[in-house]
């Protein structure tokens, strides 16, 4: 008889703990659900919230007769939140592109009004397109906000959408969001952001093209080889980009030494786009200075113009310099390359050339309208500094400044301070921050 | 140039800005601008000294502290700076086999014992202040090993190029945790493999993404064709093929 109770009895208590540990497992995962469906609640009214103001802001800088640097710094962060909140949704990466890339321009283009001392009245017609895109948005977010009623319902389905990989707002009318901002033009100025810095060319390339063949002996005659190391290499891939280049892997022929590589070189001129030899560099046996002169020789046996080292960074057993060519004396920061030099045996072991292939062209550079007495007049009287040199440096918008370079010093405090030799200005001010194997400059 | 002097640099210290919002992406746009100035470091010979290091502690010290026990076959794990449960084991592995006191910390005599040179002071104060880049390359290593653990170095590369030039780009977030950790964004941070340990090769690898080094050329995307993926992202520009991952702009 004690058989026929026992066994239900067990059943039924490990029916009861599943229940439980289910019913807990659930309330669990609701609370998490619901907390994380708050979190993006709370991106999405900040985003309305912050794209209100930014029409606000812009429709008050455009009437303003003063205070307009005000404003438009309002703006400038305003625009910066609204952008941080629209990535923190969790829509796909292609739902809110256009919305997003607005939002960092609205920001972008504030900041460069603000650097640059512009007038409303010269930017008239710019401030009044991203005033009517903003309010443009801003009507849409509203339009989605009203439509989706209950919502704590939305936003637990978004959360429980976010999870697949096709993301998921998109069902709910965020899908669309971008439609709003289609058909306004594109904006150019001087800033990070603006479109036409999404065409410029490399201008460093040369006229030649290469083929295949032509980019293996290009990559075999550049690389630095090992002692008594000989090699082999092949194309291994290419690559589709506004630089568009041959991917070579180089490996030593076999029963040789030496380590393999893999070397880019531009279809277009034939250049080395950058190099990379594959091989943990071993304990030290030549300096930092050494290796300064081997990589100066390396760049000057493969035929780039007259460098200078401008920066070094040691990581590990290897130095990486940053070079930059001079002209008349002027150094020409935009056209960088920077070079890898192994301490072990002081081969060269990477190089980078990008900056150098997008920029460097024969230029023309502008006789400076200040003096370097004068220049050096405009820093703050607190500083104690030196140097004083011509640099050309770019800026951001894609353009180039001739300007003096000086280091200052404030106490302990270093500073690279760039003033334009044009105008007088003070371009750009850089804190140099000296960490083991280099300065790091902010 | 401070070889021998301090007893070695960081290998593994990089020096980029690639990280902080604005500057960060002008910084990538514009190639940097940065200035050798040795002097500023400001090494110079004073009282000899060696650090005390224990689990918690990170650093330039720590690094040569584990480069020594990986070298000596105590350590198996990343050279990364970082005084962790694994450094304090070998450290302790060490003690015991070397008839040391077995505490786990690196205190002078550990520190003689590991062969390692006294340490000079930097003259004066150094007014670095709380600025450092260590959490950008932690981060962008991190989220190269969970997307590119298997992959050649240059496909660990690409990866971490590829977030840097999302920092730099309008329709992303401006900094490395935000693009990072952008809901969705990356598969391993939804599954947790971001988390596994840190190979030297991803530190590796982020260490050269942060200095410029770009096999993607401006890549935004990248995917796994052999994986399902949306659609969508085959209508973007591919730009090249690295180990498993196809890049696009």
């Amino acid at each position: 008889m004690r058989k026929n109770w026992l066994l239900p009895l067990m059943l039924g208590l490990l029916a009861a703990t599943s229940l439980a540990w289910g019913l807990n497992q659930y309330g669990l995962r609701r609370g998490l659900e619901t907390y994380l469906a708050g979190r993006y609640q709370r991106s999405f009214y900040d985003l309305m919230a912050h794209v209100q103001n930014v029409e606000v802001l812009l429709a008050k800088a455009l009437v303003a007769s003063d205070q307009q640097a005000a404003l438009l710094s309002d703006v400038w962060q305003q625009a910066s939140a609204a952008q941080e909140d629209l990535t923190q949704l969790p829509l796909g990466e292609d739902v809110a592109a256009r919305t997003t890339t607005f939002l960092s321009q609205v920001a972008d283009y504030a900041q460069s009004f603000l650097r640059r001392g512009a007038s409303v009245e010269k930017e008239w017609d710019n401030l009044r397109s991203l005033y009517q895109q903003a309010g443009a948005l801003n009507r849409e977010l509203h339009d989605i906000e009203a439509s989706y009623g209950d919502p704590r319902a939305y936003f637990t389905q978004l959360t429980r959408l976010a999870r697949q990989p096709e993301g998921a707002a998109m069902a709910m009318g965020l899908r669309d969001l971008d439609r709003t901002l289609q058909g306004y033009p594109t904006l150019v100025y001087d800033g990070p952001f603006s479109e036409h810095l999404e065409r410029q060319e490399p201008k460093g390339l040369g006229q030649e093209k290469v083929d295949a063949d032509g980019a293996v002996r290009r990559a075999l005659a550049f690389l630095d080889p090992e002692p008594g190391a000989t090699y082999n290499a092949r194309t291994s891939g290419s690559v589709r980009a506004k630089i568009s280049a041959w991917r070579v892997e180089v490996e030593p022929t076999p029963g040789s030494p030496g380590s393999r590589a893999v070397v880019d070189v531009s279809e277009q001129g034939g250049q080395i786009v950058w190099l990379l030899v594959l091989r943990p560099a071993g304990d030290p046996t030549i300096s930092v200075e050494q290796a300064r002169e081997k990589a100066m020789e390396f760049l000057g046996a493969r035929g780039y113009p007259p460098m200078e080292v401008t920066y070094h960074l040691q990581q590990g057993n290897t130095v990486t310099f940053n070079m930059a060519p001079v002209q008349n004396g002027v150094v020409l920061y935009p056209d960088l390359v920077k070079v890898t030099v192994a301490l072990d045996n002081g081969q060269v072991v990477g190089l980078e050339s990008t900056g150098y292939l997008f920029n460097h062209h024969a230029r023309e550079l502008p006789a400076p309208r200040v003096t370097r007495a004068a220049a050096l007049a405009k820093l703050s009287p607190r500083l104690m500094a030196s140097g004083g040199r011509l640099a050309l440096v770019p800026t951001e918008g894609g353009g180039e400044k001739l300007t003096y370079e000086f280091l200052a010093k404030l106490g302990e405090d270093a500073f690279l301070i760039y003033v334009d030799a044009l105008t007088g200005r003070q371009e750009r001010i850089l804190k140099l921050i000296p960490l083991p194997g280099g300065t790091l400059t902010m | 140039m401070f070889w021998g002097i301090n007893g070695g640099a960081n290998p593994h210290t990089t020096l980029e800005i690639a990280s902080t919002g604005v500057a960060g992406s002008m910084a990538r746009i514009l190639g940097l601008l940065l200035i050798l100035l040795g002097v500023l470091a400001g090494f110079r010979f004073a009282g000899a000294q060696s650090p005390v290091l224990y689990w918690g502690t990170s650093g330039y010290h720590v690094t040569q502290v584990q480069q020594r026990l990986s070298w000596w076959g105590y350590y198996d794990g990343p050279i990364d700076g970082y005084y962790g449960p694994r450094t304090w084991n070998a450290v302790r592995r060490f003690q015991w086999l070397n008839g040391l006191a077995v505490d786990g910390v690196v205190g002078p005599e550990t520190w003689a014992a590991l062969g390692l040179p006294p340490v000079m002071p930097a003259a004066g104060p150094v007014s670095r202040g709380g600025v450092d880049n260590r959490d950008s390359l932690y981060l962008l290593a991190r989220v190269i090993m969970g997307e590119a653990a298997d992959e050649p170095l240059i496909g660990k590369v690409a990866v971490g190029a590829v977030v840097l030039n999302r920092t730099a780009h309008p329709q992303f977030p401006r900094t490395i945790a935000g693009v990072i950790f952008q809901p969705g964004a990356f598969e391993s941070v939804s599954n947790g493999q971001i988390w596994r340990a840190l190979s030297d090769e991803a530190v590796l690898a982020a260490q050269l993404a942060l200095n410029g080094w770009d096999p993607t050329y401006g890549a935004l995307f990248f995917w796994n064709p052999a994986k399902p993926v949306s659609p969508w992202i085959w209508t973007r520009t591919i730009v090249t093929q690295i180990g498993r991952h196809v890049f696009a702009l």
